[in-house]
């Protein structure tokens, strides 16, 4: 028995002097020196997955985009409300037919890696683009096709051949699977692309451990920091940034949180909407949340009765609360939708939402001839935020008669049922699809395109609405083939028009991005596309 | 003794080929395609397709097969379709966290669970005996997710005492050896008891007290010792079943083992990684039973291998 | 479900038939009086006597009862319905109005748990009954013939029986989806193993008992002698284990549906419920913390009843 209890007693004494692992701090600034505060600052970040690949041709998250971003510059750019500004082209020049793009670039810019930025530069990357080597990447698609040919005008200037035209492609430009790497590190081959990236960016890419942690560190000869170079105003205070940005992928929510309140990360995002309020209770965080590009739908298959009949759409638009939406689901964090795509997207129009009626809900269905209501199967990955998704419109619709049969299944399944047949919409599976969709390069095109084009019906994109209307047909046309921002911006919005009188799905929310900071943090942002803005942060003292 | 290992070892690998071509298979029957998921989110059907190159997965299957098992016998555990790095170093990366947290649970519920179970099992009947055995079955009722709230909740959160995920360090391995550990010292104690019991019933254990030896070391020199055969088989089948990879605690506490690699790479359809582990966990069961069988010789020496 | 495996020494070492204690009458002819037909013991009499003994197995075989009575009428009884949501309650706190509180739907946490009682009992139960058919027939026909079909049988149990539970019910339910109904099928599954294990050991001990070897020379048939002699046998230590295996089976299903592979929204079903709590764990505890008692206290109360059953049916205990 006694040796029992000394058994015991060692083990307790040995658990507990284990516990002392205490929270990292951040290095404290150091004292004096050339640089600002800030910039001496080691600081911290808590992100919710891990990163994917640092080549931005291979890349299909938000998160790994983001940190690309910080690391190369893109001849475009996004600011700060997604509109396009020049980065690394200083200009450009596009023909009438939106064929031709002719793009003049800036000069006295290096690579981190000691490479020039000029016009071989630019075209190495471009070649990347189009998958010379026999490389396919996740995103080789993306421009493969369009770009015909680029020829070199001279150490400045090139220019892009399309095969046909295409008046978004300066919004493509910018989307960050065309930043810039380095003509060294696209020569060393694919993996030194994946895993040690170099670009003219902000910051220096210093190390990845894969699923423990990402480091950065501040680039202090940054172009964007000199007025001359940047072509007349800086990118950024001469004094933002930090000297380094370590990140770690912290999937659990609650541990983000208990991170950021204990000061063990100075940064994190997402903050999941059901902790905002806790966080907004403390002084030593700040919490921040904006309108994103992400919006959320549900999708009907408009090939398939009884969704083919308008009236039924529109009784299901009437039947759902989207202000209860954005409550329930939410956490009352959003803002109704107004159009398909986004008010930060470039040419969005603005709709009337109609107001929640399951009166005229019911009316219009006994119209369409379905005064009992029908049955309804809703199909969907079954996280823990899409069976709440799930459950609120089961609720909602069984309020107008409609029995939502809820599907839940793995994700892999539902890709199979869903996003990869190849049948007819009348012969599909589907008929409610919960969905939500960022327009990456911040353009009206591919927030339509991709989901409502006749090119686009599954297993090529993501029409799984089935949806096929000829004058949208005409409209996305004319918006693709002219770089003539007035007359796309009539298209677009002859589009966003029609879309909203057809309801080929119901548009629920625009998704607002979060973030939270430490209290001495300041200048943190989030592009509307998720993708974390560090371009003016800074740590006050 | 060093024969019959052998012989068990070189037995294992016919088993071991059936295990991995019947897993080969059977992945594959599963629906879902992992190009599509690699792909991801907004892939068009080109990516897609490219993607379903890159991976080597437009090979015809036999293809695949032949070229799996040639990499097994190089010990090329073949390439992961989610992050492209060779399964060797995702399992490798995992590996360790899976043995810390095998390993710190095992321990303390081994010492628990041996001790509640003989300090009831000599007290049969009595008030010990109740106690002890209402916390074992109470231990192996609980939902184990349910017990890792609860201690995230009190002593991550609440208190900040330990880290709420993760696997930096020793303390982010208390909760979820805690959470993993009760139920396993409760199966220990209940085996230990009812082991303890038989053997207190024996001559040999008449004898000793008739000899006159104090109560304890009857109980521990002679009668444990006896039952260490059976606490050892537990133990050891335990062990087998958490280097198979905690899945509910590593899902709760986000703790990267090898259970949770598991989770994501059949959510991702990573043919591979798949196979791969389930080799691995094949093979450390087999290995397990194998050093048990070895163990019993050891400690009884009664015992003849054959 | 526990990540590990309660394995009960008893079954896997064979036993010999004990016969049971019964008084020998002189005469069996005879008549018999009242004080004698009083005093005559049963073996049935004999468990029963052993069982009300132990307080706490009688207490868990009420509460057992009491599970059984709300799953069969619970739904007529509970104060709101299980999908009654109402968005202006959401997430609150046990009150006099919401015994457990409400969800992040403003659905009755307290009418959703009691609801959820039919499904773990039903999805328990069946499972069990399953594995134990399944696994009572291989284990009769191993232990009876041998051979090639002894060593074919133990060699699929052994490798079912090596995988981690969850390890082989997750493979199951990716091939069949998600749902309740495959859940039932993995978890049947994974049980068949012990079940094929134990009654192969009993009919090892059984087969060379007195009254199999008289069948036999009486020319009766197999099949006879598997149902007729052999299975009552075992029929203790099968019950013992099914009563085990209910709570077993119960933490696995709530643990499939927690990682999301089992019920599907908005079916009440435990583990699901718990599968919420965990996005609310800071916020709104009651979510988290009343499901899970509910499992708790329901797997106790099985296991409970089951080592009070294989402490009457032993006969080694005597009192």
């Amino acid at each position: 028995m006694r040796k029992v209890i000394f058994a015991l007693l060692m083990a307790a004494a040995l658990t507990l002097t284990a516990c002392g692992g205490g929270d990292k701090k951040p290095a404290a600034p150091a004292a004096g020196g050339g640089a600002s505060v800030s910039q001496n600052t080691d600081v911290k970040a808590a992100v919710a997955v891990d990163f994917t690949t640092m080549d931005p041709q291979d890349t299909n998250d938000t998160l790994s985009g983001g940190i690309q971003r910080m690391v190369m510059d893109g001849l475009f750019g996004f600011d700060d409300k997604m509109k396009v500004y020049p980065m690394l082209a200083s200009g450009y020049k596009a023909n009438d037919q939106a064929t031709e793009f002719t793009i003049t670039l800036r000069k006295g810019i290096k690579f981190t890696d000691g490479a020039d930025w000029n016009a071989d530069a630019a075209i190495a990357n471009i070649k990347k683009w189009k998958g010379e080597g026999g490389i396919k990447l996740k995103r080789t698609s993306f421009l493969s096709s369009t770009i015909k040919t680029v020829d070199k005008v001279d150490d400045y200037t090139i220019k892009i051949n399309l095969t046909k035209p295409f008046g978004a492609f300066i919004s493509n430009l910018a989307h960050p699977c065309c930043v810039m790497m380095s003509p060294k590190v696209i020569a060393a081959g694919n993996e030194a692309c994946a895993k040690k990236p170099a670009g003219t960016g902000q910051y220096k890419f210093v190390e990845w451990v894969a699923g423990d942690h990402l480091k950065l560190e501040l680039n202090k000869d940054w172009w964007g920091y000199k007025a001359d170079l940047a072509g007349g105003k800086a990118l950024a205070d001469k004094d933002a940034g930090f000297k380094s940005i370590t990140f770690k992928p912290v999937g659990e929510n609650a541990t983000r949180v208990a991170m950021i309140q204990s000061g063990d990360a100075q940064i994190i995002w997402p903050v999941p909407t059901e902790n905002l309020a806790t966080l907004k209770s403390d002084k030593k965080v700040q919490v921040f949340e904006d309108e994103g590009i992400v919006v959320r739908y549900l999708f009907m298959n408009n090939q398939k009765k009884p969704y083919s009949d308008l009236k039924v759409r529109q009784a299901i638009n009437y039947a759902i609360n989207k202000e209860a939406y954005i409550k329930v689901v939410k956490n009352g964090i959003g803002s109704v939708a107004t159009s398909i795509i986004g008010p930060n997207v470039q040419f969005y129009k603005k709709n009337e939402a109609v107001k929640y009626d399951p009166a005229k809900a019911k009316e219009l269905l006994k119209e369409a001839g379905l005064p009992n209501g029908f049955t309804a199967k809703l199909m969907f990955a079954n996280t823990t935020t899409n069976q709440k998704q799930a459950e609120f419109f089961k609720q909602q619709l069984s309020e107008v008669g409609i029995n939502v049969d809820l599907k839940g299944m793995e994700n892999a399944v539902l890709n199979q049922k869903v996003e990869s047949v190849n049948v007819p919409g009348s012969e599909a599976e589907v008929e409610l699809f919960m969905i939500g969709w960022s327009p990456s390069t911040g353009d009206a095109d591919w927030g339509i395109r991709p989901l409502l084009a006749k090119e686009s019906f599954p297993p090529h994109s993501y029409n799984i609405c089935y949806f096929a209307n000829d004058e949208l047909e005409k409209y996305i046309k004319q918006g693709l083939e002219s770089a003539d921002v007035n007359v796309r911006k009539d298209a677009y919005a002859k589009a966003q028009d029609l879309i909203w009188k057809e309801v080929p799905m119901i548009f629920l929310s625009n998704d607002f991005n979060t973030w939270a900071t430490g209290a001495k943090v300041t200048g943190v942002k989030i592009y509307p596309d998720g993708a974390i803005n560090m371009k003016n942060a800074k740590m006050t003292k | 003794m060093l024969k019959y290992t052998c012989r068990r070892i070189l037995g294992m690998i016919p088993t071991l080929l059936i295990v991995v071509t019947f897993v080969f298979f059977f992945v594959r029957l599963i629906p879902g395609d992992p190009a599509r998921l690699v792909a991801g989110e907004q892939a068009t059907l080109e990516d897609v397709e490219n993607v379903r190159i890159a991976l080597g997965l437009d090979q015809p299957i036999p293809v695949q097969y032949a070229k799996y098992i040639t990499g097994l016998v190089k010990g090329d555990l073949g390439t992961s379709l989610r992050t492209k790095r060779p399964v060797t170093e995702e399992i490798g990366d995992r590996y360790g966290n899976t043995l810390k947290l095998t390993f710190s649970s095992l321990i303390w519920s081994t010492i628990v669970g041996v001790a509640l179970g003989v300090w009831s099992g000599t007290h049969r009947g009595k008030w010990q005996d109740y106690s002890g055995m209402a916390l074992a079955v109470s231990g192996i009722s609980l939902p184990s997710f349910w017990v890792g709230f609860l201690l995230i909740s009190a002593f991550a959160v609440k208190l900040g005492w330990f880290p709420t995920t993760g696997a930096d360090g020793i303390s982010s391995l208390v909760l979820p050896s805690i959470t993993l550990g009760v139920s396993i010292a409760a199966v220990i104690a209940r085996f230990t008891r009812s082991s303890i019991i038989e053997t207190m019933q024996e001559d040999y254990v008449r004898t000793a007290r008739a000899k006159g030896l104090a109560e304890n070391v009857v109980i521990w020199k002679h009668a444990f010792r006896n039952s260490m055969l059976s606490v050892v088989t537990v133990v050891g089948l335990q062990f087998g079943f958490l280097l198979g990879g905690a899945v509910i605690t590593e899902a709760v506490f986000a703790f990267p083992g090898l259970g949770s690699l598991l989770i994501e790479s059949v959510n991702y359809r990573d043919y591979p990684a798949i196979q791969s582990l389930i080799l691995i966990f094949s093979l450390q069961f087999i290995i397990i039973n194998l050093l048990v069988d070895v163990l019993y010789a050891v400690l009884n020496p009664e015992i003849k291998l054959k | 479900m526990a990540d590990v495996k309660d394995v009960d020494k008893k079954t896997t070492t064979p036993q010999d038939a004990k016969t049971p204690a019964v008084k020998p009458a002189a005469n069996p002819q005879a008549a018999i009086s009242e004080k004698e037909k009083a005093d005559i013991r049963t073996p049935m009499s004999e468990v029963i006597r052993k069982f009300k003994k132990q307080k706490n197995s009688v207490v868990a075989l009420g509460f057992v009862g009491l599970l059984v009575l709300i799953a069969i009428i619970g739904y007529y009884l509970v104060p709101y319905g299980i999908n009654q949501y109402d968005y202006s309650s959401i997430l609150e706190s046990p009150s006099s109005k919401h015994l457990f509180g409400t969800d992040e739907f403003g659905r009755d946490l307290f009418s959703r748990i009691i609801c959820g009682t039919r499904i773990s009992l039903a999805v328990g139960l069946s499972a069990v009954t399953v594995g134990a058919v399944c696994g009572t027939i291989l284990g009769l026909l191993s232990g009876y013939y041998g051979g090639w079909i002894d060593s074919l049988i133990m060699r699929i149990c052994d490798t079912l029986f090596a995988f981690p539970g969850i390890i082989l019910a997750i493979a199951i339910v990716a091939i069949l989806g998600s749902g309740l109904y495959n859940v039932v099928i993995a978890v049947a599954v994974f049980s068949t193993p012990t079940f094929a294990r134990l009654v192969r050991s009993r009919t090892l001990a059984l087969k060379e008992s007195v009254f199999v070897q008289a069948a036999l020379n009486l020319g009766a048939s197999d099949a006879r002698i598997l149902f007729k002699h052999i299975l009552p046998g075992a029929i203790p230590e099968i019950i013992v284990q099914y009563t085990m295996s209910i709570g077993t089976s119960i933490l696995t299903a709530s643990g499939l549906s927690f990682l999301g592979m089992g019920a599907q929204p908005p079916t009440p079903e435990w583990g699901l419920l718990l599968s919420n709590g965990r996005t609310y764990l800071l916020t709104s505890f009651h979510i988290t913390l009343f499901p899970g008692l509910a499992i708790f206290f329901t797997v106790l109360s099985f296991n409970i009843l089951g080592d009070g059953l294989r402490d009457a049916l032993d006969p080694k205990l005597t009192d």
